[in-house]
């Protein structure tokens, strides 16, 4: 069975408040009805959050957006998966469609950070980490990504400034993204003076506190939607768990979950990682882009940072990573960006809507990741 | 000489831990506008203090597990603990336990807090060779450890600091130093109290020296001559309790005790007073200098008031423990200088919301 | 700030806090912390808990400025990655005065510290954390 999104609505990723977690998924699912022109029902609502529960004390997320939206008397299902649980959302999104219990299955991803101050979202996001061990020491993702960061650069000789590019590049590529929530320029000296959020990573690295909610519309073949409607086809999906504490990992220095993931969809799929032509990676406080694309086995090993110095990956090169400017400048709000993500990417194949430069591409990936390469999940899009 | 219980008792391991922090008697005198050379009239240079992830427990957690590595024993052979504190972290909650779980003596054993000033682990001591000599228990810790607080600008504050001495007791046989003969001397005597809620000491100024430290000190210690025998020039170093660098010399003159009896064991000019383990830091420091054969003097007081004073002898096993952990004056050595703000910050004595 | 953290979830992990408690898979010898049911290398379910001795190796370490609450009195934080023995653990580092020395082979030992208190009145968690060895 083929399986599609037949829509996409979002709205820009920023700090809003004046509006909550329904407010946003309002937002959002009102600008995909205008997008598609019609009013739109879904056999199936599932919400992806990650950190309503502990931010705005809520369960049930999944029904209190359903209702809001005036969705009554449907399965509701909240995915919750850190950073990564926009993919999951929609891999149980097509799951519930192969398995005949759907025929469209609205997807909403929604995340507020901006409700509390800063050390609160500190412990909010440090339990992405594991809360009796890593986080009760005071870790934070941060702390886990810059302990990566250190490793990394002494095993492959790089300097510090050496991860400056990839900051500049994101903040480049997002300029003309209307909803990403930083669209400016910054040079390689701002990314250097930046503030050290835990050495030797910098603000700069890291991504804003966003808030922000997206929605898709998954439909199979029995879609109510016409055909005409489609925008990309869900060619492969693959989700894969790996080790939380970086104590227990063999290595620092890759990701190894995501060697499977590529391997997964490359064997479903028959294309291999060179043959997709945009990427959208997690590259959380830049020391993952790195990982990611050689544990991909897009650059080789140690290689991943001399790449993005050496102009690859832009718009125009194959693949282009992060061509609407990744969680560093179109803003990270978690458990929606993986939902962001695969809207943007619809949208590129489709009507391109989402950047104003022209962008040519018949295959793209997504990738999600939660906590600290943790857990992944990858969905292979194809022009339809 | 008449054998005493004690004598079937001794000290098998010794270990102290002082915080690498120090603030010098200048910064405390800018910030509180003593004349310059105030803290030197104490006979103090510097003082210990914990950082804030510091507490009694830890300190004794610390000092407690160097004794018991130069005990060479099985920590599960421990049969009692006592945690000597007059800064506990908890008013109600035992530290003992604590320390007790986290150095595997945990669950057959006695555990507890006592607290009489800075006199409370000697109580824990001369408790313990009773248990040790009447066979009850095999081997018990006790451990001596503060935060010592002092009133901010108050005098104290020059001397009150952060450290602890622990030891471990068991049976003569396998001492480093076994006890020949104690003696306690106790009376109601109020130089130095602080009230159940109340944050800080208060203390009877020149009071608790005539009335409180030296009657006591001096009481025990002629009790302890009087029950031995022994005289002033039996001993080759004698320790009392040290509260500052002064009285333990003056005591010591009172009693008959050369200046070069008790400066090599006298810590509180380099560390400051860390009380429960301030004639305890002086003993252990002793232990992992001298030779066997040594007989110390050591005299702790506590306020309240009260004074206990043992005759310890070194024995040859005290060579071989040495260098099972690092002495005192490792942890004197280790030490950075701070300012009067790090060193508020660290005991807490910054106000600030969401710093409780 | 007062939490009002947990009771029973610290107290029942009480040993793995206050000695580093790791497990070591009896079938084929990994060593993991913290200790898990089943052995992530091997799949097997006999594991045995074991001490880990004092001093170690860092491997990795971070200077953490931005905290979670609990943690203010102490930022920055210094976290390490370390390899005790035959087992890799990541806790706080304290009394870092010279962070030139903080390097990788670093040599590091445990110590007993206190890592968070629930407020004035609420429980206070002490842990294992690490410090540089000096001889």
């Amino acid at each position: 069975m083929r399986i599609f999104i037949s829509g996409y609505g979002l709205v820009r990723i920023s700090r809003w408040f004046s509006d909550s977690l329904e407010d946003l998924s309002f937002k959002a699912f009102t600008d995909m009805e205008s997008r598609i022109g019609e009013r739109i029902d879904a056999d199936a609502v599932i919400v992806a959050n990650s950190l309503g529960p502990i931010l705005q004390s809520q369960n049930l997320i999944s029904v209190a957006i359903a209702e809001d939206l005036g969705f009554k008397g449907r399965p509701t299902f909240s995915v919750e998966n850190g950073g990564a649980s926009g993919g999951s959302a929609v891999i149980l999104a097509t799951s519930l469609i192969k398995a005949g219990m759907a025929k469209d299955v609205l997807v909403i991803g929604a995340e507020k950070t901006s409700d509390y101050i800063s050390s609160i979202s500190n412990h909010a996001i440090s339990t992405f980490l594991n809360s009796e061990y890593e986080a009760f020491y005071g870790g934070t993702p941060a702390s886990s990504f810059a302990m990566i960061a250190r490793a990394y650069l002494a095993a492959y000789g790089y300097k510090e400034e050496d991860l400056s590019d990839w900051p500049v590049l994101m903040h480049e590529n997002a300029v003309d993204v209307p909803h990403a929530q930083l669209k400016f320029k910054v040079t390689r000296e701002q990314v250097m003076k930046s503030d050290i959020i835990s050495a030797p990573l910098r603000v700069m690295h890291s991504p804003p506190s966003s808030d922000g909610a997206a929605v898709l519309l998954i439909s199979g073949e029995e879609s109510r939607l016409g055909k005409d409607k489609r925008l990309a086809e869900i060619k492969s999906t693959v989700q894969i768990s790996d080790i939380m504490e970086l104590s227990i990992r063999d290595s620092l220095t890759e990701y190894q979950a995501l060697h499977y993931l590529a391997e997964s969809i490359e064997r479903s799929t028959g294309y291999r990682m060179s043959e997709i032509d945009i990427i959208d990676i997690p590259d959380d406080y830049t020391i993952s882009t790195p990982l990611v694309l050689e544990s991909l086995n897009i650059s080789a090993k140690g290689k991943g940072l001399e790449d993005i110095s050496s102009g690859r990956f832009r718009l125009g090169d194959k693949p282009s990573v992060n061509v609407t400017g990744g969680t560093k400048a179109r803003g990270h709000p978690y458990g929606a960006t993986g939902v962001y993500q695969l809207a943007e990417l619809s949208s590129l194949l489709s009507d391109n809507k989402v950047k104003n430069a022209r962008v040519q591409a018949d295959r793209a990936l997504s990738i999600s990741m939660g906590g600290v390469g943790t857990v992944f999940t990858g969905i292979l899009l194809e022009k339809v | 000489m008449v054998i005493f219980p004690e004598e079937k008792v001794g000290i098998v391991g010794w270990g102290s831990y002082f915080p690498i922090y120090r603030i010098s008697m200048g910064e405390l005198e800018r910030q509180w506008g003593f004349p310059p050379g105030t803290g030197e009239g104490l006979g103090m240079k510097e003082k210990a203090v914990a950082a804030s992830d510091e507490d009694a427990v830890t300190m004794g957690y610390e000092a407690a597990r160097n004794a018991i590595l130069r005990a060479e024993i099985d920590s599960k052979k421990i049969g009692a603990v006592f945690f000597g504190t007059e800064s506990k972290p908890y008013a109600v909650k035992p530290s003992a336990t604590i320390v007790a779980q986290a150095l595997g003596i945990t669950p057959n054993t006695m555990a507890s807090d006592l607290e009489f000033a800075c006199r409370a682990a000697s109580e824990g001591m001369r408790a313990s060779i009773g248990l040790i000599s009447s066979g009850m228990i095999e081997f018990a810790l006790v451990i001596g450890s503060d935060t010592a607080q002092a009133n901010p600008g108050d005098i104290l504050e020059f001397t009150a600091s952060s450290g602890a001495t622990a030891f471990v007791l068991g049976p003569k046989p396998l001492s480093a130093a076994y006890f020949e003969a104690s003696f306690s001397y106790i009376t109601d005597t109020p130089d130095f109290w602080r009230r159940s809620l109340s944050p800080y000491p208060l203390h009877g100024e020149a009071f608790t020296g005539d009335p409180a430290y030296f009657d006591h000190i001096i009481n025990a210690v002629r009790g302890l001559m009087e029950k031995t025998g022994l005289r002033p020039s039996d001993f080759d170093f004698a320790v009392f309790h040290q509260p500052n660098g002064k009285y333990p010399i003056k005591v010591g003159e009172r009693l008959g005790f050369t200046k070069e009896k008790i400066l090599p064991g006298l810590l509180t000019p380099v560390v400051g007073n860390t009380y429960n383990g301030s004639a305890f830091q002086g003993l252990s420091h002793l232990l992992d200098t001298v030779k066997p054969g040594t007989r110390i003097l050591m005299a702790p007081f506590g306020s309240g008031a009260g004074s206990d004073a043992y005759s310890i002898v070194v024995t040859d096993k005290v060579e071989n423990k040495k260098n099972l952990a690092p002495p005192a004056y490792f942890y004197v050595n280790k030490k950075v200088s701070i300012s009067y703000s790090e060193y508020a910050k660290f005991r807490k004595l910054i106000k600030r919301i969401g710093g409780d | 700030m007062m939490e009002r953290l947990s009771i029973s979830r610290f107290w029942r992990i009480k040993d793995l806090h206050y000695t580093f408690a790791y497990s070591k898979c009896k079938k084929c010898g990994h060593a993991f912390y913290p200790p898990k049911h089943v052995c992530p290398k091997c799949g097997s379910r006999e594991l045995e808990l074991t001490i880990p001795p004092r001093e170690g190796e860092l491997l990795s370490w971070t200077k953490l400025y931005e905290v979670a609450p609990y943690f203010e009195n102490e930022k920055p934080l210094y976290l390490g990655l370390v390899k005790l023995g035959e087992v890799k653990i990541m806790a706080q580092i304290v009394d870092v005065f010279d962070e030139s020395l903080l390097k990788e082979g670093a040599r590091v030992e445990t110590v007993f510290r206190k890592v968070k208190e629930d407020g004035n009145s609420g429980l206070i968690y002490y842990a294992m954390k690490f410090r540089l060895t000096s001889k």
